[in-house]
């Protein structure tokens, strides 16, 4: 069987939390499925349509993989870094990995567990069960459902997004999209921007942070309060048309 | 028979595209839509060095060229602070993104055609608003030159007519 990355090669002992083979996982499909798993092992297998291939390898150490129609399953050892994309192929990765990355035109998405996250579609759907560091997502006219995160950013033209909770910074941009994010942040630093869309920052009952905002004939309203001290956060929030609403969390 | 023949340049080809820009004029009528575009253009004016390029406005979007790959990856990152700085926001309260791509390209009197300008046009279609997103041959053509902006992969690119994705990087200023 053609595995790759066996005892640990290319272990990078100056990252903060380096994969279990040092390496980098690239797959692109057209309209292929791509699944990624995942799981206690030190060596990465990986299958397109059914039968085990050997990727290439760059100078680099990235390991790669082109399919067009051709399913893509690939197993890798937990913490591994994988950048993936697809024209209309689903991509699912499972299981807890390490740096990621996927872009899609319209291919259905769904994340587990990552270090962090790059997600980018045009129109499909995409869900982030959790990502432990930032967060960063662009889309189009899809949905999207992310658990929590650290810290956020999120940017959508028409799309609906949902994030429960970023403990991080929030950065938000719609142009008429309805995004909602649950902050649990302590000292919250959250930039909204929107032309007509709706935006909702839910923040903890604790916070207090500096809020500034600026709006033509949309509407911005808070219900937390401003301490004046910019040590206790901020709250930066512009429209032009649009809804933003900063409220504070039910929980 | 007529002969066509065109100049075959190398560089880099840059193409942007303000989001919201079509919401935008609908809500706040043509006027207000033209001083947004006269906005931009003072910026880019002043961000653009003297050996590049605009090559054609592309309705609020515009197509411009570089000899150096890395001279456009910094150019586009300083266009996106000009335009995100305070005192331009309020004539741009909008937001622009960029496509870069390093290759060969053919003239057609002033324009630009080819391959790579297509791939260029595709690259900017993905990017989110306020990014730079460029091509692996705009890295690998950048080289040291960009060793001062943070790179990060953001994946793969299908382009119609060839038969590889093309990899594709999100470029800012480290944090």
């Amino acid at each position: 069987v053609p595995a790759v990355g066996s005892s640990g090669e290319g272990l990078d002992g100056d990252r903060a939390e380096p994969t279990a083979t040092g390496r980098r996982l690239r797959i692109s499909t057209r309209s292929g499925r791509i699944e990624v798993i995942a799981e206690e092992r030190a060596d990465v297998l990986i299958e397109k349509a059914g039968r085990t291939v050997t990727p290439e390898v760059d100078e680099s150490d990235r390991l790669t993989i082109t399919a067009r129609s051709s399913p893509v399953v690939a197993r890798v050892p937990l913490g591994t870094d994988v950048v993936v994309g697809s024209v209309s192929g689903r991509v699912e990765l499972k299981g807890r990995l390490g740096a990621c990355g996927v872009t899609t035109v319209s291919g259905r998405v769904e994340v587990d567990a990552v270090e962090s996250f790059e997600g980018r579609s045009a129109a499909g759907r995409l869900k982030v069960g959790s990502c432990s560091g930032r967060l960063r997502v662009d889309t189009g006219t899809g949905r999207v459902s992310i658990g929590s995160c650290g810290d956020l950013a999120v940017s959508a033209v028409s799309a609906r997004v949902e994030v429960d909770e970023a403990t991080g910074s929030v950065q938000v941009r719609t142009v008429s999209g309805r995004i909602l994010v649950g902050s649990t942040a302590l000292v919250p630093r959250v930039r909204a921007e929107t032309i007509s869309g709706r935006v909702t920052i839910d923040l903890l009952a604790t916070v207090a942070p500096v809020q500034r905002f600026a709006s033509k004939s949309g509407s911005i309203r808070s219900e937390v309060p401003d301490a004046g001290d910019l040590d206790r956060g901020s709250v930066d929030a512009r429209t032009i048309s649009g809804s933003i609403r900063v409220r504070v969390r039910g929980d | 028979v007529a002969t066509v023949s065109a100049d075959i340049v190398t560089g880099t080809v840059a193409f942007t595209d303000i989001v919201g820009f079509t919401t935008f004029t609908a809500e706040e009528g043509d006027e207000r839509a033209l001083q947004v575009l006269s906005a931009q253009a003072a910026v880019v004016d002043q961000v653009l060095p003297p050996e590049a390029r605009l090559v054609k406005e592309l309705g609020d979007g515009l197509m411009m060229w570089f000899p150096d790959a890395a001279t456009a990856v910094h150019t586009a990152i300083s266009l996106q602070a000009a335009l995100a700085s305070p005192t331009v926001t309020d004539d741009f309260p909008l937001w622009l993104r960029m496509g870069l791509h390093a290759g060969e390209q053919r003239s057609r009197g002033s324009d630009l055609i080819g391959h790579d300008v297509n791939i260029a046009s595709r690259i900017v279609d993905l990017a989110g608003p306020g990014e730079v997103l460029v091509s692996q041959a705009t890295v690998d053509a950048a080289g040291d030159g960009i060793s001062d902006l943070e790179v990060v992969e953001v994946g793969p690119v299908v382009v119609k007519g060839i038969p590889d994705p093309v990899w594709i990087h999100r470029v800012e200023r480290w944090d």
